[in-house]
């Protein structure tokens, strides 16, 4: 059964620069609405309607703020711009805020291109877990040498 | 390992066990192994290896949904609700066949002597009714039974005998702290983990260092009840029955328990009975159980006659330090919580501004989801411009320390039963009402203090904390605490409720102290040392 579209294009297009702002591209970092974590924040509010009431009510909210701050949409605004709407929602708003955070980190950092820009091998950790040389018991050496300083009860 | 068809079904058990966690598991094969036909009812199921979220590209998601250790967050089947609004520490508990060992650090500390003894050293709480030494062997059967890697020689404890495996790799991480303990002339030694690191038992592989213990372990290689006591109580002949919830323990006329009301998987009411009931549903699933089974004998509850069921709930008082070091460490690679740790700190010194002590515990850190919301701190890294500066400089660069401190028995706090909140049985659900002491605040703050210097001095160029850290509830003690006086405790020396004579307590509930460490290692051995009592005493058919 597909989910049901969550957001019309309109709000679409509007998380997708919000989400560009959370996670911003950088030289060796794609951003987070370039990734396409749009898709994976709209999976998620097709499985809880609480989460979707606060996303969808956030997303006018940062709509108001812009038109209040600048008398324009927050796509056309600039980055500084578009940052100071985002610190007064986050202000304003910050249970919708840190919902929208979390849910960006969530899908941008299981991204396996993201994995690949960290050095962070993609796979989950089962079945081939990690090695580790064997525990050396000579780092002890100094911890040997101390007296046993527990208390003595009997 | 679902019932296959081949294990018994004891209309007329000798003993009725409800849970099949850490302490129902134990208590439930050392019956069986002395002939007693046991019957367990747990209201979770058997988790499935191959199901568990470390074979899955969304394993971390998973921990902030069906496997969050806080039951509110999960809302499955097999949990109930906690009303925790009142505490300043959020329970955490699984229900499932192997209890909360299915989540478990496996972090496997024994007390001190001096924890039992908290009253006549140190003038606060209670001593026990037994002593370290009483109890070692039971330590000694468990750490053998359920297959522990670590290393004798630690001078902060009493001498013990040799670990069934060696100690799991440390790695660069914890060779950096040990260069930072060794550096301040602090104690630190490599942990008693309960995660084998060789072959050991049946059908279990070593560690191979896969990291989110807290997942699930699904090779086996950590020891939960589930792939420890388990498999051998089955074959014993217990009977476990899963997805069965307990609603209420019957009495009769002579006050003595006859058994259980549960609702069995189809959501119909039963009635088990059974001429020895014990209880192991953890610190809080304990009392509720107790306070929801009401009688004309037991108006307030059962075995409460003493009004102590569900006071003096302890957690451990716990902060969370975090290092950020200029090297990567490997931070994901091996068991996320059981590594090392520092008892410095853990015998009274009142110089310090606190009577009692804490523990530190050295904590990895898990993947790149985890690393951005703020892993082990809870504190997420920055949006915005600083966002890939500040990741960079975290994710797999972090040494975690937890502050551990002994929390001591106040009748404040305590576990009682929500007058509206239920589970989806209309069984009410557990109200928790919890704060900080003013002993508890100043030892952590000493704490923290105390991690940050340690991680200072490994090299960290950076220190974060969170003080206390309120999703630290692992660990539930105390509600029916053990004595020899009934005026005062709810159980005696061997767990026997003082007023219902084949009633027994195995979990964490009877804990008189919390010490300052992970209780599951002390949890189990005293549940294999009140399983030996009831074997001598032959509670087997008769009450008393």
């Amino acid at each position: 059964m597909s989910a049901p579209a969550m957001l019309d294009g309109e709000q679409r297009a509007l998380l997708t620069a919000v989400l560009e702002r959370i996670v911003p591209r950088s030289p060796d970092m794609p951003g987070a609405g370039d990734l396409g974590v749009t898709a994976s924040i709209e999976r998620a509010l097709a499985t809880a309607s609480p989460l979707r009431r606060l996303f969808l009510d956030g997303l006018v909210e940062i709509e108001l703020a812009s038109a209040r701050q600048n008398e324009r949409g927050f796509r056309d605004l600039g980055p500084d711009e578009q940052d100071a709407v985002l610190r007064a929602v986050e202000e304003a708003q910050p249970t919708f805020f840190s919902a929208l955070v979390d849910h960006t980190y969530r899908g941008y950092y299981t991204d396996p291109r993201v994995h690949e820009a960290i050095g962070f091998e993609s796979r989950p950790p089962q079945p081939l877990g990690h090695q580790l040389p064997p525990f050396d018991p000579e780092l002890l050496a100094r911890q040997r040498q101390r007296a046993p300083f527990w208390r003595e009860t009997s | 390992m679902p019932d296959d068809g081949s294990t018994p079904h004891w209309d007329e058990p000798d003993a009725l066990i409800i849970g099949a966690g850490a302490s129902g598991a134990a208590v439930g094969w050392r019956l069986a192994e002395a002939g007693f036909r046991v019957v367990c009812l747990e209201q979770g199921e058997w988790v499935e290896p191959a199901a568990l979220p470390a074979y899955y590209p969304d394993w971390e998601l998973r921990r902030l949904a069906d496997f969050n250790p806080d039951p509110n967050v999960r809302q499955l089947p097999a949990d109930y609700p906690v009303n925790d609004v009142a505490s300043t520490f959020t329970p955490l508990m699984f229900n499932a066949v192997g209890g909360s060992t299915i989540h478990w650090s496996g972090h496997f500390p024994r007390y001190h002597p001096s924890d039992f003894r908290v009253r006549s050293l140190d003038g606060v709480g209670d001593d026990w009714p037994l002593s370290y030494e009483e109890l070692e062997p039971f330590y000694d059967l468990n750490d053998q039974m359920i297959g522990v890697s670590g290393l004798a020689g630690d001078p902060s404890q009493p001498p013990r005998s040799a670990r069934p495996t060696p100690p799991l790799p440390i790695g660069k991480l914890g060779e950096t702290m040990a260069r930072g303990f060794d550096k301040l002339g602090w104690h630190w030694w490599v942990s008693d983990s309960a995660v084998i690191s060789a072959p050991y038992g049946e059908a279990r592989q070593p560690c191979n260092l896969c990291g989110p213990c807290d997942l699930g372990c699904p090779i086996g290689a950590r020891s939960s009840a589930d792939v420890t006591y388990w498999p051998l109580a089955l074959r014993l002949g217990v009977e476990l029955r899963t997805r069965c919830r307990v609603r209420e323990i019957m009495v009769q006329n002579d006050g003595t328990a006859r058994g259980v009301l549960y609702y069995d998987p189809l959501g119909r009411l039963r009635e088990q009975r059974a001429p020895l009931v014990i209880l192991a549903c953890n610190g809080i699933g304990t009392p509720r159980l107790l306070l929801n089974s009401r009688s004309r004998l037991f108006p307030d509850g059962l075995a409460n006659r003493s009004g102590l069921v569900g006071k003096n709930l302890m957690f451990h008082p716990f902060s969370a330090v975090s290092g950020v070091f200029p090297e990567q460490l490997d931070s994901y690679k091996g068991p996320i919580g059981t590594i090392m740790f520092s008892h410095e700190f853990y015998e009274t010194d009142l110089r310090r501004g606190f009577v009692r002590g804490y523990g530190l515990q050295i904590v990895r850190q898990s993947g790149p989801v985890h690393t951005a919301l703020g892993g082990f701190l809870g504190q997420p890294v920055p949006w915005g411009r600083e966002h890939h500066r500040v990741f960079k400089e975290r994710f797999n660069r972090m040494i975690s320390i937890g502050v551990m401190g002994e929390d001591l028995p106040e009748t404040i706090n305590e576990v009682t039963l929500d007058p509206e909140l239920a589970d989806s049985d209309a069984i009410p659900a557990p109200l928790v009402r919890y704060r900080l002491s003013d002993n508890s605040r100043r030892m952590l703050d000493h704490g923290v203090a105390s991690a940050a210097e340690a991680l200072r001095a490994a090299g960290a160029i950076q220190v974060l904390a969170t003080s206390p850290l309120r999703p630290s509830g692992w660990h539930l003690l105390g509600t029916c605490r053990m004595a020899d006086d009934p005026m005062s405790s709810v159980v005696d020396r061997w767990g026997r409720a003082h007023d219902v004579l084949n009633l027994f307590v195995v979990d964490g509930s009877i804990f008189v102290t919390s010490a300052a460490v992970n209780p599951t290692t002390t949890i189990q051995a005293l549940a294999l040392r009140i399983a030996d009592y009831i074997k001598r005493n032959q509670h087997r058919g008769d009450a008393a």
